[in-house]
């Protein structure tokens, strides 16, 4: 199975991807992560206005196989949140790097994206697992 | 000895968003009444559905109960089984 890869966002090691765009990041999961996820049927988004922690859990997404934790790429406070997936979960699985974002995020700290994984280092990582 | 507080099993259908799953408690106002069998997405009609035990006195048609998922009360009420019936069945 060929997995999709996107070349203009940044990895962390639990799948999610971060994406600049202007001061503000858009997170989201990697193709990887919805293949094993497999259909998703309900993402908990967090509040606008939220502070989240690199690393730690923000929100929870559910798939017909499974509920998960969703850990923040970065830390920051949310500013937006995409409210098509609360009608369409499935984009999720259909355009994960597109349509299927999460969270815009603004950052509190903007070394951490740097300290995320490129596409390279993204690509081989998922090829260990 | 007669059980005077017997649970059923009744169906329910979620009113907040949230998938319900097995082993979660369902409440009625702050009070623990029963707990869920199994819940899914139903996949013909993407409603969040479920079973469960509850007290027979909150087993009825359109009873507004709460399914406590990750900590926090979400509004479901009891419907009537089967959720959905097939165009094609014969």
């Amino acid at each position: 199975m060929e997995y999709r890869f996107d070349e203009t966002v940044r990895y962390a090691k639990t799948h999610e991807w971060v994406r600049m765009d202007g001061p503000e990041a858009v997170v989201g999961i990697s193709d990887y992560a919805q293949d094993k996820l497999s259909d998703v049927v309900f993402t908990d988004l967090p509040a606008v206005g939220k502070e989240i922690a690199k690393e730690k859990p923000f929100m929870v997404i559910e798939s017909v196989k499974a509920a998960e934790d969703v850990f923040a790429p970065v830390s920051g406070t949310i500013t937006a949140r995409n409210e098509k997936l609360i009608k369409s979960p499935e984009l999720v699985n259909k355009d994960p790097f597109g349509e299927g974002w999460f969270v815009r995020v603004r950052l509190g700290n903007a070394t951490e994206f740097d300290s995320l994984m490129d596409l390279a280092a993204y690509r081989k990582f998922v090829e260990t697992l | 000895m007669i059980d005077f507080n017997p649970h059923r099993l009744v169906g329910f259908e979620m009113v907040d968003q949230g998938v319900p799953r097995q082993g979660y408690a369902i409440h009625s106002g702050n009070r623990k009444i029963g707990h869920v069998t199994t819940g899914l997405v139903s996949p013909p009609t993407g409603r969040f559905v479920g079973m469960g035990y509850v007290e027979s006195v909150f087993a009825e048609m359109d009873c507004e109960v709460q399914v406590v998922i990750r900590n926090s009360p979400k509004a479901a009420r009891i419907v009537k089984r089967p959720f959905y019936t097939s165009p094609h069945w014969r």
